[in-house]
């Protein structure tokens, strides 16, 4: 049998043929699989949420400095650049939710004496929970 | 049965000797196919007819010994869980298990989880011990459902394979020891949560974990380590408020008695 090449040899143990390989780490590792390109999408959900969250508290400025400035804000969100980013940055809030909802009842463990829901459970607890809270704002609004 | 045509099934195998090659190539085999194999009965007829010098870990072939992690297409499974069915009569690619060094072929080197899952103190510690004359330390069905789940593991390494985190920096302790960690703080008949506090607490404990959940998919004994990382922060999170609140002395002598 030949001599392995020098370069190969452990220099620890001269006699080991051991040489364990390292791949190398790529940049784009979370393009290689769906499971995180969806993780990617989700962190980066959060980034929309964040402007939607500064355009609402803009408005609320908006409404304390009078008519003019509020009307102002409204013109703005009917441009239509700002309704396709609206839009996207809806869908991107219905991700963030649906993934908090289902993630936030896996970091704890509740116990209501003998009983303890399960994940599936909590999460439609919140659904439930958010649903009803969206009808109440929504019917507040409408009637004043 | 009557088969004339030998239905075949192409392997697409990661190759790797250190004593001949600098990194890792593919080699493909045609593997006679029937619907009840698995991914590791094909890597072990390549082994026996052949190629015999093909290297891979695999014991138990019931999904309960951990040795036969691999990529499979990608994605960490169990070599003897994974059957060829599901992806016949497309290609099946097998490669080492990622994130760690690879030793040969499709072994790879899982030191480094080892000396994790050993790290973490994964026993039983007393503040006190019980006289042997009051017999057992008692555990209702209530208790154990606490902590049984995540004592389940296999110690397979799949999970960090899948734990995108641990890929970037192995320093991370990862989701089996963290998993593990939780185990034994879960367990009421163990009082050595505050020796754990400092491995839990730090940046490569349960913070360096971003919940990708990745981890609690690939298990393939649901053991969910996602879960059991995410609940151990609140507890990290408590005792790091408790620290700040209270007086010195005060969280030293409650460390003790907890």
């Amino acid at each position: 049998m030949s001599e392995p090449a020098l370069s190969g040899q452990s220099s620890k143990c001269p006699s080991s043929k051991r040489k364990p390989y390292t791949p190398e780490h790529s940049n784009t590792w979370w393009l290689k699989n769906p499971a995180y390109r969806f993780y990617m999408m989700r962190e980066g959900s959060s980034v929309l949420v964040v402007y939607f969250s500064l355009l609402l508290l803009k408005g609320l400025f908006a409404v304390s400095q009078g008519e003019a400035a509020y009307n102002a804000w409204l013109g703005m969100l009917s441009q239509p650049l700002v309704i396709v980013l609206n839009i996207i940055a809806l869908l991107a809030v219905m991700l963030h939710t649906s993934t908090w909802f289902k993630l936030a009842p896996k970091t704890m463990r509740i116990e209501i004496g003998n009983f303890v829901p399960s994940a599936t459970f909590t999460t439609a607890v919140l659904w439930v929970k958010w649903f009803v809270i969206t009808l109440l704002i929504l019917g507040f609004a409408v009637l004043f | 049965m009557m088969n004339d045509t030998k239905q075949t099934i192409t392997y697409h195998v990661q190759r790797y000797r250190p004593e001949q090659d600098d990194k890792p190539f593919t080699q493909s085999y045609q593997v006679p196919y029937s619907p009840e194999m698995s991914v590791l009965d094909g890597l072990k007829y390549i082994k026996d007819h052949l190629d015999g010098s093909l290297s891979f870990r695999w014991s138990c072939q019931m999904a309960i010994c951990g040795s036969c992690g691999y990529m499979i297409n990608n994605i960490p499974k169990i070599g003897c869980k994974t059957f060829l069915r599901d992806y016949f009569p497309h290609d099946v690619s097998v490669a080492a298990l990622a994130n760690f060094p690879i030793e040969r072929d499709l072994v790879a080197d899982i030191s480094d989880f080892v000396e994790k899952l050993e790290e973490i103190k994964p026993y039983i510690i007393r503040e006190s011990e019980g006289e042997l004359v009051d017999g057992e330390y008692i555990q209702t069905p209530a208790q154990l459902a606490r902590y049984k789940q995540y004592s389940m593991c296999i110690n397979c390494g799949l999970c960090y394979a899948a734990c995108p985190q641990y890929g970037l920096n192995n320093k991370f302790l990862g989701p089996a020891a963290l998993t593990l960690l939780h185990r034994y703080n879960q367990d009421n008949r163990d009082q050595g949560k505050s020796h754990r506090y400092p491995m839990m607490n730090s940046e490569e404990g349960v913070w360096g974990c971003t919940f990708v959940g990745y981890c609690s998919e690939v298990c393939p004994k649901s053991v969910d380590p996602a879960a059991a990382i995410n609940q151990s922060k609140t507890l990290s999170a408590t005792d790091y408020v408790i620290s700040k609140v209270l007086p010195a002395d005060t969280y030293q002598q409650m460390k003790v008695s907890k």
